[in-house]
């Protein structure tokens, strides 16, 4: 499952969205503002709090909106 | 140029999806011509995330993303397509047919309006990329917390540098200034930095190299009196170095101004015919966002023009 | 009664007391939520760093309850954005903070100091004045928040002394935090 890590009001966050949406990619949007419980998970994966954070498996992530990045994790 | 990639004929391809770009794309799409506009950052430019604007004729206190979210729609109801995820990689632009290779494609086009805006100059070393967000850093308060008691250079000599050196200072358990000339800040706060004993300014120095393994470890400095190198230990580096105009694609085709602006007039004609410049990215005195909206008209409507007397010859 | 008598959940979901800020001079503000700064942030963030060693507590309670407010810059150089802004003072738990469903705390804030108006001289009154009066011509007939970075200054004794509103920057309010502290 694709988890995009987001908060409010992020154009980044908007455009990750996006290129998801454009290649077909189902996601599940975890916003670290709203929920505890994603921010948790959220600081674990990173050690921050800087979003867009893309992951598969929990594991390895992109930071931002990285096209190639992104393509390489999500196999596009 | 390849010949792989497919190539794709459009009357209009607009770069850059500002303000002074989605206006032209808006009204290139309402005189029916076929519009492509590419972004390669936000849709929205500068504004994407100005959350009030307050001088926009008309709407007296309008968030940014609401602007441009619906001046997108009103581009796109008019049949521009607006690409934001295709990469630019190289355009031709002198000879009647205008190529826009992107990361995709290559596009072919009547008419190019260069819309690119400015950036927040990045540092200058092709290993910047390595390290973004791994050591090298534009924004003080968004990532100063993260070199807490750790050491930190700043690049650059102008205010914002010197306001961000002063503000890390905080967290910094050594700060280096580095600066390739003189410092150009305000006095006060100059001093307020040198009173500092955290702070060592290095001026008439450049940054040669970044080094590290997987992240920013040490930068090479290179003193311009002495003419020597030294490798500098660094946690950290903070860029600022002033703003400049998107340009470096355009500078082989086009004629630039000295401030690295696209030299073109009220009529926002480049000296190559079928080439526009519209926005902040054209050299001029005032910029703001309505005369961005006013560029981009400006450029569509000629376009529109030259585009049909290349028709009717 | 004082602003001790009441209570908010941190950011990171912890019950806090404002009792807990006894003796400490506090200044409470509605923040907004948006990625990349906005002037108020930084200056509120200099004032803390400023004062902090003093006695002075920054308590930020971000609500989304009015559009958010002044240009940011550096959203386009970094491809990311950051929750909270990476300000070191205290941030709690994102609630209303004006109306019906306003946390406590700020229907008190409130009922001690009403809305005076803005700061004439300050740039940004008259357009906050019009766009109030266009969209939210509500929001002008109480004493309730009128906008982001309304500021409401607290003695060591949790008296309200002071209410700011969004137009008084945080720098021009070093004198009266210092005269407190």
């Amino acid at each position: 499952m694709v988890k995009v890590y987001s908060i409010n009001n992020c154009p980044w966050c908007d455009k990750v969205k996006k290129y998801l949406k454009s290649r077909q990619v189902d996601y599940v949007e975890c916003n670290i503002e709203e929920s505890e419980a994603f921010l948790a998970e959220c600081q674990a994966l990173t050690n921050d709090e800087a979003v867009p954070v893309v992951t598969v498996d929990g594991k390895e992530y992109v930071l931002g909106f990285d096209k190639g990045k992104l393509d390489a994790l999500l196999g596009l | 140029m390849q010949n792989t990639k497919e190539h794709i004929a459009k009357d209009i391809v607009i770069i850059g999806a500002g303000m002074a770009g989605l206006t032209a794309a808006l009204y290139a799409g309402r005189m029916n011509l076929s519009v492509l506009l590419l972004e390669n950052a936000l849709v929205g430019g500068q504004i994407a995330n100005a959350t009030g604007i307050e001088n926009y004729p008309g709407l007296p206190h309008v968030a940014g993303r609401d602007l441009i979210g619906t001046l997108q729609q009103q581009a796109e109801s008019f049949g521009a397509v607006i690409d934001e995820f295709d990469t630019i990689e190289g355009v031709s632009l002198t000879a009647e047919r205008k190529l826009v290779e992107t990361e995709s494609c290559v596009y072919e086009a009547g008419c190019v309006i260069i819309a690119s805006g400015m950036e927040r100059r990045k540092l200058p070393l092709p290993e910047e990329k390595k390290y973004a967000g791994k050591g090298v850093h534009y924004c003080e308060l968004c990532d100063g917390h993260l070199y807490q008691d750790k050491v930190i250079a700043v690049m650059g000599g102008g205010n914002a540098a010197v306001d961000a050196a002063n503000y890390l200072t905080k967290h910094a358990k050594k700060l280096y200034l580095v600066h390739r000339s003189k410092l150009r800040a305000d006095e006060s706060s100059q001093e307020k930095l040198r009173s500092n004993e955290k702070v060592k300014i290095l001026l008439e120095t450049e940054v040669a190299a970044l080094k590290g393994e997987k992240r920013l470890e040490a930068i090479e400095i290179y003193d311009k009196a002495s003419g020597l190198k030294k490798e500098l230990a660094v946690d950290g580096i903070f860029v600022n170095i002033g703003v400049m105009p998107n340009t470096d694609m355009f500078k082989e085709d086009i004629r630039l101004a000295a401030d690295g602006r696209i030299e073109a007039g009220e009529d926002c004609r480049t000296n190559v015919p079928g080439v526009f410049a519209a926005g902040d990215v054209r050299s001029k005195e005032v910029r703001q966002l309505t005369t961005a909206a006013a560029d981009g008209t400006t450029a569509a409507i000629l376009a529109e023009k030259y585009l049909a007397k290349r028709k009717g010859q | 009664m004082s602003v001790y008598d009441f209570s908010a959940k941190t950011n990171s979901g912890e019950e806090k007391s404002l009792k807990d800020y006894a003796g400490k001079v506090l200044l409470i503000v509605n923040t907004a939520s948006k990625c990349g700064f906005t002037p108020q942030y930084k200056e509120l963030q200099e004032l803390y760093d400023k004062y902090q060693d003093k006695g002075l507590e920054i308590l930020g309670f971000p609500c989304n309850q009015f559009g958010a407010q002044e240009p940011g810059s550096n959203s386009e150089v970094q491809q990311f954005c950051r929750r909270n802004y990476g300000v070191s003072f205290q941030i709690f738990e994102k609630g209303d903070v004006r109306g019906e469903t306003a946390q406590p705390l700020f229907k008190y804030l409130t009922a001690e100091k009403g809305f005076k108006g803005f700061d004439k001289e300050h740039e940004l009154s008259a357009i906050l004045m019009d766009a109030l009066k266009k969209h939210y011509p509500e929001y002008l007939e109480d004493e309730g928040i009128k906008w982001n970075f309304t500021k409401f200054l607290i003695d060591r004794e949790g008296n309200v002394v002071e209410r700011y509103e969004p137009t008084t920057s945080p720098s021009a309010m070093s004198e009266a935090i210092e005269k407190l502290l």
